[in-house]
């Protein structure tokens, strides 16, 4: 009975963790079929984190990028921290009942409003770096695009009550989680990667560059673009998924 | 070898259940046989085969009463490990017992050898004699994932039978064979128990039972409702066991005076046909109207994966309103590359397939749902909802139906299938034979004109099966067609008019139950066997249009 | 092909290998020590029965990064004192240039040393050499059971994408597609999970809780010169650490 205690001597966590590895991999590439404008390659960390907890989760997101790795993606491999603190804050999450619970609906439409106003601000921000490279203070940014503001908020608002429904506090989950992922990844990219991975996103890092930042902030700010975004969408698909889930087989998991 | 299986007023109640799964069970399972287990869906057969094995109450926590033995020992406290020289378990989903860890089937079969650190001379000459036993032995070095479902399902008989365990427990083994395969386990767990072994199955088949099987248990809620041979149990206790269908077919025989009426018999080789000389053809219920306007029409149709692999080789068939088509075919014959160019899955590399006389390559397969449904035999893939109500909702929602009519449609369903009691259940809650009604009625929610059905019947209980062809006539009823493809050939003889066989990539047969001649007869027993009555006719050189050959092929005979 | 002598090599030997150079490539101060761990990675390899995959592979992976370094540092990173080149309208940094080369030369290191490891290596003999040297059983487990478990998992994604269409599920446009992740994604994820249930069962059945060291039926060969090799190559990368950090090497 004891063994059961231990994370890993369990062989239903093992099990769990081993699929959400594939689940990563496979999700992250149907997103691809799908040509949608997003990653999604964490869902099955995300989910066990939720289902087992931070060491679990933070496991797994290790071990995924091993696999990552072994499959061929060499640069996945520095990356392996990242997916463990994924992991662990969405186990953490998980255990604070973040992956059960219901927010009321103008949570969700505020998390999407407020998502999308702190988005446009920030790349607002960058495009209109002075010449020096320096920032211009948020104030500034704000009265000079009122309009803009205006629009994404309502868009953000709208998007977030119809999208996020429920979800609320997941998407909100999701957002600092990928904040994080940001800022621990963006050292990464810049000094061992020279700021490039190969993909698409470069072009933002390009741009940001071209607007006079140097390449740690920039690879932060396309970070910040992108990451937030899509851990919001991961943590909420995770979010929906579990409370499709059967009863017995939440019950199998919290009994571990 | 000598091991025998004793429960003492077992009773066993899962945790944060009301209900015991297992009510007060003593019996005694003889040494060196086959004792089959069988009972409706969710009767506790699964739960029986996992509390001997050992996996209760670590595993599966619950509450214990009474005592079993297996070998003289206790799987209640013993864990599973400790049990494994005792007893092992094989369930139906072969491709969800592999380890995962190894490379080789070599490798797999000798796995929990290696685990429990036996000398490598050992675990070389036990898998040797594992493989050689389950007749694998040039799959050795294969992958396990490279395998077929059938030899998948052997290599995890030789992995069991590696750690050399008396007893040898299956969990509705044949559930995803074809019969060949289900044939050959027959024969093999046979040889088994010749050798010492004791052998326990829990079944939904009943004419593999009624061959194999030298004792039977029944199983109704949890509790031992009849036992004795097959014969003794199918003929005394039909209500609680369900009735083979070699039973039913000599029932309608010894009703019509073919056949004397004399004790039950084991297999139908055994059938002795004494019709009298003034025996009139059966009264059978009018066939399909002939094709007016077909709905589908698949035109000379080729199709290949690769360049050098071709499929389908020139297949013209076409399918009417109404209609009740059997798709039948070996594994690897075009069936299922035939049934996914019905909706538009696949498009054909030549040719063309028409559904109201419109081409559907033009359309996405989705946009093709409306008139082809298909019900894939794995409902794994299609289950998602929090509700059965909302599954079956999903269908109609999509094709953009309004409100109220998605509503209709959705209790019509229900309604149909049996599943008003359970609709706002999770899907995985319900026995697994309803969750496959459940994907049904989630595919009849979309009204198509056609709906096709990809091995219906495996794993179903009697009752489950009922349900099913209640739909299937309610389906028709209402003027659309229903195409089968499933193993289960006597279900097919039973509930469908005509028959279509595929062979390397061509049609072979096209034509109705009662009137396939001698040459189809045998040509269809060559590719996938007959159903019982036309398996009689053929064997006793009857044709079918006599008297008598309808009466054997009658498929109330088989109802 | 024949195995060359690195395929034959142990595989903690090769997987010290790799993190030396990649980690040699990052600390040894520009430009030789980028460069020369760039060579190294690439012409160690170089008689595996590997090396066409490997150097294929290799180029299909940093072309684009190349590009993308090239388009970043050298168009975009102004490093005055370094002079330019004019492409047209386009300043080419030299500077840019330059530290671009160093990226790029730390990149391929990294990524090479990996690639010849996993290329020539087996993932159930590198599992296994690694438990050997004390990694959980557990661990080898999930690694191998996810490596194979990948292959089916994207069957079911496919047959779930022929099930859902089959009952009208679109995925033409955008929101559509949208709308398909759930019924895509959920059946994956719940059928995975109803799994995991039967698939721990069969783990129960092969002995999984056994507490004896498991009997290896493939032994790994190793020699001394190996242990020595790879010691050196630790004792290498501590030196090296510690030289940079204590600031002998700018």
């Amino acid at each position: 009975m004891e063994r059961f205690l231990n994370p890993l001597k369990n062989p239903i966590n093992i099990v769990l963790m081993a699929l959400a590895i594939a689940m990563n991999i496979v999700v992250g590439q149907l997103v691809t079929v799908l040509k949608l404008p997003i990653y999604l390659d964490s869902i099955g960390t995300v989910l066990v984190g939720a289902l087992l907890g931070p060491i679990a989760g933070g496991l797994t997101g290790l071990l995924a990028n091993v696999i990552w790795s072994l499959l061929g993606n060499a640069y996945a491999l520095p990356y392996a921290v990242v997916a463990l603190v994924i992991g662990v804050m969405a186990g953490i999450f998980g255990r604070n009942g973040v992956f059960r619970s219901n927010s009321p609906q103008w949570v969700g439409a505020a998390v999407g409003g407020l998502f999308f106003v702190a988005l446009s601000l920030f790349i607002l921000t960058f495009l209109n770096a002075n010449e020096d490279g320096s920032l211009p203070a948020m104030a500034d940014i704000i009265n000079a695009n009122a309009l803009i503001f205006g629009i994404t908020g309502v868009i953000g608002i709208v998007g977030g009550a119809v999208l996020i429904k429920n979800g609320g506090y997941a998407g909100l989950a999701g957002i600092l989680t990928g904040i994080v992922a940001a800022v621990i990844s963006a050292p990464i990219t810049a000094y061992l990667f020279g700021g490039v991975t190969g993909s698409g996103t470069d072009v933002l890092v390009a741009s940001f560059m071209a607007s006079g930042q140097n390449i740690l902030t920039s690879v932060f700010a396309q970070g910040a673009v992108s990451d937030p975004f899509d851990k919001m969408t991961s943590f909420m698909v995770v979010w929906i998924i579990i409370n499709l889930l059967p009863k017995r087989v939440l019950e199998r998991f919290e009994d571990q | 070898m000598n091991a025998s299986v004793t429960l003492e007023h077992l009773s066993f109640r899962y945790q944060r259940k009301t209900v015991d799964a297992l009510h007060d069970l003593t019996y005694h399972i003889t040494p060196q046989q086959i004792t089959a287990i069988i009972g409706p869906s969710g009767a506790g057969k699964s739960t029986l085969c996992a509390i001997i094995t050992g996996f209760m109450p670590q595993f599966f926590r619950g509450q214990v009463d009474g005592t079993i033995t297996v070998n003289n020992h206790s799987p209640i406290t013993s864990s599973v490990i400790a049990m494994l020289p005792h007893v092992t378990l094989v369930t139906s989903q072969a491709s969800s017992q592999i380890s995962g860890v190894c490379f080789t089937v070599a490798e797999e079969v000798g796995f929990a050898l290696q685990n429990l650190g036996l000398a490598p001379d050992i675990i070389r000459q036990r898998v040797t004699d594992a493989l050689h036993a389950m007749d694998i032995a040039h799959l050795a070095e294969r992958s396990p994932f490279a395998l077929s479902g059938g030899q998948q399902q052997r290599m995890v008989i030789a992995a069991a039978l590696a750690l050399q365990p008396p007893v040898l427990v299956f969990d509705e083994p044949t559930a995803q064979l074809d019969p060949p395969a289900v044939e050959a386990l027959g024969v093999t767990l046979k040889s088994l128990a010749t050798r010492g072994h004791t052998i326990i199955v829990a079944e939904h088949h009943l004419d593999w039972v009624a061959t194999f099987a030298d004792a039977v248990l029944v199983l109704d809620q949890g509790q031992l409702v009849a036992r004795g041979t097959p014969s003794h149990v199918f003929d005394m206790y039909p209500q609680k066991s369900g009735r083979p269908y070699g039973i039913r077919l000599h029932s309608y025989l010894m009703q019509q005076g073919i056949c004397a009426p004399t004790h039950t018999i084991q297999t139908i080789d055994q059938l002795v046909l004494t019709p009298p000389p003034d025996l009139q053809p059966p009264v059978v219920a009018h066939m399909a109207p002939a094709i007016a306007t077909p709905i589908l029409q698949i035109e000379n149709v080729h199709f290949a994966y690769t360049p050098d692999t071709p499929v389908l080789n020139g297949i013209n068939m076409h399918i009417g309103a109404g209609e009740r088509i059997a798709l039948l075919g070996r594994n690897g014959a075009g069936k299922s590359t035939l049934l996914r160019h019905l909706n538009g899955l696949l498009r054909p590399t030549t040719g063309i397939v028409r559904i109201h006389d419109h081409d559907i390559a033009r359309r996405a397969p989705g946009h093709n749902a409306k008139h082809v449904g298909i019900v894939f035999q794995d409902v794994r893939n299609q289950l998602f909802a929090a509700t059965i109500r909302d599954e079956i909702a999903f269908g109609p929602r999509t094709l953009g139906l309004s409100a109220n009519e998605v509503q209709r449609r959705v209790e019509h369903a229900l309604t149909t299938c049996g599943l008003t009691d359970v609709a706002d259940i999770h899907p995985y809650d319900i026995a697994p034979a309803r969750r496959r009604l459940v994907a049904t009625a989630a595919v009849m929610a979309l009204e198509s004109d056609i709906l096709a059905l990809d091995e219906p019947s495996a794993g179903l209980d009697e009752a489950s099966i009922q349900q099913l062809v209640h739909a299937i006539d309610d389906t028709t009823a209402r003027g659309r067609s229903v195409v089968l493809v499933s193993h289960d050939l006597n279900l097919c003889a039973a509930y469908t008019e005509r028959v279509v066989l595929i062979k390397a990539g061509r049609v072979a047969i096209d034509s109705t139950w009662q009137a396939l001649t001698r040459a189809e007869l045998q040509l269809l027993d060559d590719e996938v066997g007959l159903p019982m009555g036309h398996a009689v006719a053929l064997r006793h050189q009857i044709d079918t249009s006599t008297p008598l050959g309808r009466h054997l092929c009658n498929p109330m005979a088989l109802r | 092909m024949q195995a060359g002598w690195f395929d034959r090599l142990h595989p903690l030997t090769k997987l010290s290998w790799a993190i030396t150079v990649a980690i040699a490539a990052y600390i040894t101060p520009t430009p030789w020590g980028a460069w020369v761990m760039m060579g190294v990675a690439i012409a160690t390899p170089l008689t595996s029965a590997q090396r066409w995959p490997m150097y294929r592979t290799l180029f299909g992976l940093f072309v684009p990064i190349a590009l993308s370094l090239f388009i970043i540092q050298g168009l975009l990173f102004p490093t005055p004192g370094y002079g330019r080149i004019m492409l047209g309208s386009y300043s080419l940094e030299l500077g840019g240039l330059y530290v671009a080369s160093i990226s790029l030369a730390r990149i391929v290191a990294l990524g090479s040393g990996l690639l010849a490891v996993i290329l020539t290596t087996t993932p159930s003999v590198l599992a296994q050499a690694l438990a050997e040297r004390g990694m959980p059983r557990s661990i080898e487990y999930i690694l191998l059971m996810a490596l194979q478990i990948l292959p089916d998992m994207r069957q079911r994604t496919h047959a779930i994408l022929e099930a859902q269409q089959a009952r009208g599920l679109i995925i033409t446009a955008l929101p559509s597609r949208i709308k398909a992740l759930i019924p895509l994604i959920g059946p994956l994820v719940v059928g995975a999970l109803i799994d995991v249930e039967e698939r721990a069962m069969a783990l129960e059945q092969r002995a999984f809780a056994s507490t004896n060291p498991p009997t290896r039926l493939q032994q790994i060969v190793d020699s001394r010169a190996q242990h020595i090799g790879r010691t050196l190559m630790f004792l290498t990368i501590g030196g090296l650490i510690i030289a940079r950090v204590s600031g002998v090497w700018s």
